[in-house]
């Protein structure tokens, strides 16, 4: 099948998704291709943390500037998705005690407000903090749901006229005479092929850009950092914590939804797939826990997060992770390698996405001779109707740990192009409580069955495809409740249900 | 109080040890925090291998793994407590031994086949040996843990020709879980019956979720057979299990029928001053904890899910006795259904079924282990979980009855 559009967007995280609704509020035709769902790659894979920009006052004041308006321009369009829990700088005794006189002046340069408090308050404020803190700030942190964020977007996009696909991969870009002519995509599980010609192809494809650029023939200087993070099984914190300290690994602490996470580590891979957390790692994040949140080590840890921070170096092969470029760049190929119509934006973070999309936006509008302007700065995005089951003695909840209801299930596969687990999973949080599914992965596929959303080879396969997700977060911290837990989840589903991939 | 035979914990590995136990004349007792994994499980008594021949299987796995309970015991030792099992449950909940020795052939919720040795007897066995029977299964348009259609869809593609129906249970509850819908049955049973006849035509045989009452299960089960001259079958479904629910509960009262005393619901820790042997259990009970005596101990506490090994970062913790727990390290990093090291983790016993050390030496003379306690075996991939709990509850009780004596 061939389709006609102006441009195509790679990638469904929370750049790919803040471009479509860029390209939608200017009148730009587009579609948006996802190899899996929407935030599977880093922007779901992360705390979760709208940045104030403090993290960034000492080494890269321009990036905390930069980090501080989107801040607030997101508070005003994407509020559905932001709880403004207000964040916590935090120091403790042993750290270097200059970092702190540097940090604030640097806040003061910039307008930043921070606002000391005293130590005895913060830990007033925030209980799980160690007595060793001595210097603590108050910041305009918040928490952002980078699901939420994602779907609002994609949201906006399709009533404005856009398209997206899930479970479909690039496999070519189509280029003639030094110009990108369309894109080839295939379904990931039936290999159905889909055509797009078109003007403009936006590279937003996160860890995978390095790839989808190889598509051109191009190379990207590209290195992989893989961050795990601990999600503990209830909000410990009521604030973003972070330890005052040049950043370095397991210095944040945010809560998010029902629970909260800490993190991250930061290791070198090779291949942006490489999302394995192991039990090594585990263990030396709970070691970083205990100098500032000394009783979070003995908390029930629900399962690891992981995910890959791509980060572009050209020229500076052999760069430390943390300290290569955090920013973010647009990339026009036309001028870098003489593949026109071909752009990639990649770096940044889930703070800065939307400014990330107006600019490589920019890019393609002038070059398609579209003079409208962006206009994401001031158009609110609506929410979405999930998660807002109030009573819940008059609705039926499939997932009782994350209050998901039947409605809302019903409302995301009917928003999404194909219903899928991961999809539903992260549009819903299905299965995304204590219990991790053992229960509601059933109920839910049940229900999206007896809906006709699934055929009966569907729905098993649902199950177990979330199931064996589940298990990788799992894995790696196998003690306590969890581990039973997943002995309940195998004896019910290999005792009652017989499922052994059958 | 001091007993002849002390058990602790109350699944189906501790009460088979503590009827035998009563069997034998031994004043017993049985000391247990709360209700068992039958809560969870499906009610198939499953005893070794999803094939055919379960004897077969047994003798793999005893030959492949020597460290696996079942080579504690010889077949005749299995069939006899097995048997003793069965005769137990039959006031309450009977089942029934497959009078070839072979599994049967059963249904899953999901249309999958599988296969397990005991049945409940009014189960009406053997739902899926008869490729040609006809078959109507019944689903509840308000009970979201079941679709009977999804079972059919998934069983016919497998040379079944079952039909499926839904019926509203009439339970006014928003969500029923199992329990729920069980409890409304024993209240209001003839009024499923009613609702039924208009969708039961041309079956020789009915199946449900298993949800078919709790304390009247076999009067509903008789009134739909009575109504509708078919079989009736149950399937199992999402926990709390009614058909585990119920045969726990037939096992207790048994209990209790025999002499039995049950401590019920206080957790236990050992007492044990007095070098090898067990001296007694410390029940929590609220402002005085009570001593519990006897001449020996079973321990029956369960595994990881059952909460009788402690799972910490480092190290697994037997929660009574603080017995040594022998680990496995392979884990499978893919699947949720693979092979997990852990799965086997648990107590290593002697031929006498007393626990011993990394050394060989037995920890307490007077001390005996059965069940999911112990290790060296995997349920969930060997389908011999309840095998294993009645075969070496069994043998336990008699090692320390031989003691004894």
């Amino acid at each position: 099948m061939i389709e006609e559009v102006d441009v195509v967007v790679i990638g469904g995280g929370a750049t790919g998704a803040g471009t479509l609704w860029d390209l939608a509020l200017r009148g730009i035709d587009a579609v948006l291709i996802e190899q899996h769902e929407p935030g599977y790659g880093t922007s779901g894979r992360n705390h979760g943390c709208l940045h104030s920009g403090g993290r960034y006052l000492v080494k890269d004041p321009e990036l905390a500037l930069e980090c501080y308006r989107e801040n607030q321009i997101l508070r005003q369009v994407a509020g559905a998705a932001i709880e403004d829990t207000g964040g916590l700088f935090a120091h403790i005794k042993s750290d270097e005690q200059d970092y702190v006189r540097r940090w604030v002046d640097n806040a003061h340069r910039i307008g930043l407000p921070v606002e000391e408090v005293s130590a005895t308050e913060a830990r007033n404020m925030e209980p799980i903090l160690s007595s060793e803190v001595d210097r603590v700030f108050t910041v305009p942190d918040a928490a952002v749901d980078p699901f939420d964020l994602i779907y609002m977007n994609l949201q906006g996009a399709v009533q404005k006229g856009a398209r997206f696909m899930t479970e479909t991969r690039v496999k070519e870009l189509l280029i003639r005479d030094g110009r990108v002519q369309g894109v080839l995509a295939e379904d990931i599980r039936t290999k159905e092929v889909h055509e797009f010609r078109c003007r403009a192809v936006i590279n937003a494809a996160g860890p995978w850009v390095g790839i989808i650029a190889s598509l051109a023939g191009i190379s990207l200087e590209l290195t992989y950092g893989k961050g795990s993070l601990l999600v503990h099984a209830t909000r410990l914190a009521q604030r973003q914590i972070n330890r005052l300290r040049s950043p370095s690994d397991g210095d944040v602490l945010m809560p998010g939804k029902t629970v909260c996470l800490f993190g991250t580590t930061d290791i070198h891979i090779d291949n942006p797939d490489d999302t394995v957390t192991w039990a090594d790692e585990v263990k030396s994040l709970i070691e970083m826990e205990r100098p500032i949140f000394p009783d979070l080590p003995e908390m029930r840890v629900l399962r690891t997060v992981t995910g890959v921070r791509p980060l572009y170096t050209p020229g500076a092969a052999g760069t430390a992770e943390r300290d290569a470029n955090r920013g973010h760049a647009v990339i026009n190929h036309g001028a870098r390698d003489g593949v026109g119509g071909f752009f990639t934006i990649m770096g940044g973070k889930l703070t800065t996405y939307r400014l990330m999309a107006e600019q490589v936006v920019d890019e393609v509008a002038r070059e398609l001779g579209v003079t409208v302007a962006c206009k994401t700065a001031e158009t609110p995005l609506a929410g979405l109707s999930i998660g807002n089951a109030r009573n819940f003695l008059e609705t039926k909840a499939i997932c009782e740990c994350e209050q998901v209801t039947e409605d809302d299930l019903l409302t995301a596969a009917i928003f999404l192009d194909k219903v899928r687990s991961g999809g539903i999973r992260r549009m819903t949080r299905l299965g995304l409580g204590p219990c991790q599914g053992t229960l509601c992965i059933w109920r839910g596929a049940l229900y999206l069955y007896r809906k006709g959303l699934l055929t009966d080879q569907e729905c098993l396969t649902f199950i177990e495809e979330s199931l064996d997700e589940r298990w990788k977060g799992n894995r790696g911290v196998l003690w306590g409740d969890q581990i039973r837990q997943a002995e309940l989840e195998r004896g019910i589903y290999r005792g009652i249900y017989g499922s052994e991939g059958d | 109080m001091r007993y002849d035979t002390v058990i602790c914990g109350a699944g189906l590995a501790g009460i088979t040890a503590a009827l035998v136990s009563l069997s034998h004349g031994k004043s017993t007792a049985v000391v247990a925090r709360g209700e068992s994994s039958l809560y969870y499980m499906s009610g198939y008594l499953d005893l070794c291998g999803n094939g055919d021949n379960p004897w077969n299987a047994i003798d793999d796995l005893a030959h492949a793994n020597p460290a696996h309970p079942f080579a504690l015991s010889d077949a005749k030792e299995k069939s006899e407590a097995l048997a003793f099992f069965v005769e137990q449950t039959s006031p309450g909940y009977p089942y029934a031994i497959p009078v070839d020795s072979r599994n049967h052939l059963v249904p899953t919720c999901t249309g999958g086949i599988r296969h397990t040795y005991l049945l409940p007897a009014n189960a009406g066995a053997d739902g899926l040996a008869d490729r040609g029977r006809r078959v109507r299964a019944i689903g509840f348009t308000d009970y979201r843990d079941y679709s009977a259609q999804l079972m059919v869809d998934r069983l016919n593609k497998k040379g079944y020709s079952w039909t499926a129906a839904e019926v509203e249970s009439g339970c006014s509850k928003v969500s029923q879980t199992s329990i729920d819908l069980a409890s409304y049955l024993d209240d209001d049973y003839p009024a499923l019956i009613d609702k039924l006849r208009p969708v039961v035509k041309d079956c020789d045989c009915l199946v449900f979720p298993a949800v078919l009452g709790f304390k009247k299960h076999r009067v509903i089960v008789e009134a739909i057979r009575d109504a509708f001259g078919t079989a009736v079958f149950e399937v199992p479904t999402l926990p709390p299990s009614l058909p585990g629910m119920r045969l726990s509960s037939a096992l207790i009262s048994r209990l209790r029928g025999l002499g039995g005393d049950l401590f019920w619901g206080f957790p236990a820790t050992a007492d044990n001053s007095a070098g090898d042997r067990c001296t007694g259990l410390i029940v929590d009970t609220p402002g005085r904890p009570r001593l519990i005596e006897g001449e020996n101990y079973i321990l029956a506490t369960g595994g990881i899910a059952g909460g009788g090994a402690l799972v910490e970062r480092e190290r697994i913790r037997e929660r009574v006795f603080g017995l040594p727990v022998e680990t496995y390290g392979t884990t499978d990093e893919r699947f949720l259904f693979g092979e997990q090291g852990f799965a086997r983790s648990g107590i290593r016993v002697d031929s006498d079924m007393r626990p011993i050390g990394p050394d060989g030496k037995i920890i307490y003379k007077n001390l005996f282990c059965a069940g999911r306690a112990l290790a060296g075996y995997d349920p969930f991939t060997e389908y011999d979980g309840a095998g294993v709990a009645i075969v070496t509850g069994y043998q336990a009780a008699l090692a320390a009855i031989r003691r004894w004596d």
